[in-house]
């Protein structure tokens, strides 16, 4: 999942002045009598990776950081926090922001109630080995957000138009037979794809449920088949392509090759360019009288 | 495979494709034993969960029927079903399935003889696929 690419050594200082700005301004929003916290990142213990911070004061402002390792997505705690009453500082990357614009569309969370801070991302990194996230590298969305405020003019950085391997559409019906059985053998059913995912917020998870008992735990392929074909299919049209559930994957699945293939077919398909970059009704709640027909058997 | 005899499940919409299968049956048509029809209220109602579900289960072959586009009873319910037969077709490719192994098709109350040719026609096709890998990991013990 990640490009053989490194960071340039002088974005670093970069990021520090924004780094700075950010910690300002979500000093500065924590001081209105109506805010609750600001969510955004600070550094895990060992130094080497961020996690998800809820600042709830000026002080704990300080704690915030901005820099390449930022990966997790501080929208994604929005949904369950929509009964707080308050204003919810988040900062938000290129990514975070088209999951955001689809939580209000989806009204997941009221845009009256955030306090929004746009950071202008030039691709995050490894922090294992410092190469550009393929995510990043390849991200070619806009950025397109009412911020309420930004640390800079949002651009796309662009760096590659290159896709990462594999490319399923090109493999035979065999090889991508033996390309799941051998990924899905690894999956050992944590949960963590879900959990990670902006999108994952429905208050009764269909794998959770026992009556109708959907899915079971059995760990074989048929069982892995059904959890990572529905979990997939529910991010239909929803999916932002931020790919933290292969991030997320602790037995590295590549689990971004199925949301990835979604959102090609969706757009070759229906012309949907991408959840989060326009306000128009979710792919599969609607629909056009000139969608293709599908006569699905012979004529393809 | 010629004496292979795939389980089939196939989802009817009550208004179109169930009388339809009533009207196959009232005209004494010859159809395949393969099939297991659930009727359901729309075509619209058959969740991609549904579909999967039968598919990982053992089925061989999932079809979806309803009434022809602009005809739903629901005005628009077949127009979701295609929009949303059409991405999980894809994402059962995706994942390693024929594409045949699922197929959404339209018939109408008064299609009786179009009923059981579409039937037909998919059942000769599963048989020609073979059994679904997955139903085949299961019946050798090789699944993980």
């Amino acid at each position: 999942m990640f490009h053989a690419i490194r960071t340039p050594g002088r974005m670093r200082d970069q990021l520090k002045d924004m780094q700075t700005r950010l910690r300002e301004i979500a000093a500065a929003f924590l001081e209105r009598p109506d805010a609750l916290f600001f969510i955004g990142w600070e550094m895990t213990p060992d130094e080497k990776e961020t996690r998800p911070f809820f600042a709830r004061n000026p002080r704990q402002a300080q704690r915030l950081v901005w820099n390449d390792l930022c990966h997790p997505n501080p929208a994604s705690y929005l949904p369950r926090l929509r009964d707080r009453e308050g204003m919810i500082g988040v900062a938000v990357k290129g990514c975070d922001a088209r999951a955001l614009r689809e939580l209000i569309r989806a009204n997941q969370i009221e845009r009256k109630n955030l306090f929004v801070l746009g950071i202008p991302c030039t691709g995050l990194v490894d922090p294992n080995t410092g190469a550009i996230a393929s995510r990043c590298a390849e991200c070619q969305y806009p950025v397109d957000f009412d911020y309420d405020e930004t640390l800079g003019p949002m651009e796309t950085p662009a760096l590659t138009v290159e896709r990462s391997a594999p490319d399923l559409d090109a493999m035979s019906l065999q090889q991508r037979r033996a390309f799941w059985k051998q990924e899905l053998d690894k999956c050992i059913r944590c949960d963590a794809c879900r959990k990670i995912c902006y999108g994952c917020y429905c208050p009764e998870c269909i794998f959770e449920m026992s009556d109708p008992k959907w899915a079971t735990n059995r760990g074989d392929l048929a069982d892995k088949i059904f959890y990572h074909a529905v979990r997939a299919y529910h991010l239909a049209g929803r999916c932002v392509g931020c790919d933290e559930c292969a991030r997320a994957c602790p037995m590295g699945v590549r689990l971004d090759l199925l949301n990835r293939s979604l959102r090609d077919h969706a757009k070759e398909m229906f012309s949907f360019d991408g959840a989060g970059i326009t306000d128009e009704k979710p792919l599969l709640r609607t629909f056009s009288t000139e969608d293709p027909d599908p006569f699905f058997g012979g004529d393809e | 495979m010629s004496d292979f005899e795939p389980k089939i499940l196939i989802f009817a919409c009550n208004w179109c494709s169930y009388a339809g299968a009533d009207m196959a049956g009232v005209s004494r048509y010859q159809m395949p034993p393969n099939c297991r029809i659930i009727r359901v209220m729309c075509s619209a109602r058959v969740r991609p969960e549904q579909v999967i579900s039968a598919l990982t289960q053992g089925l061989d072959a999932v079809l979806v029927l309803g009434c022809h586009p602009g005809d739903c009873h629901y005005t628009e319910g077949n127009y979701l079903t295609r929009r949303r037969g059409i991405m999980l077709k894809n994402l059962l490719e995706t994942m390693g399935f024929e594409k045949n192994r699922f197929q959404v098709n339209w018939v109408s109350a008064a299609e009786g003889a179009r009923f059981a040719q579409v039937v037909s026609e998919f059942v000769e096709e599963i048989k020609a696929l073979g059994p679904s890998h997955v139903s085949r990991d299961k019946d050798t013990g090789t699944h993980a």
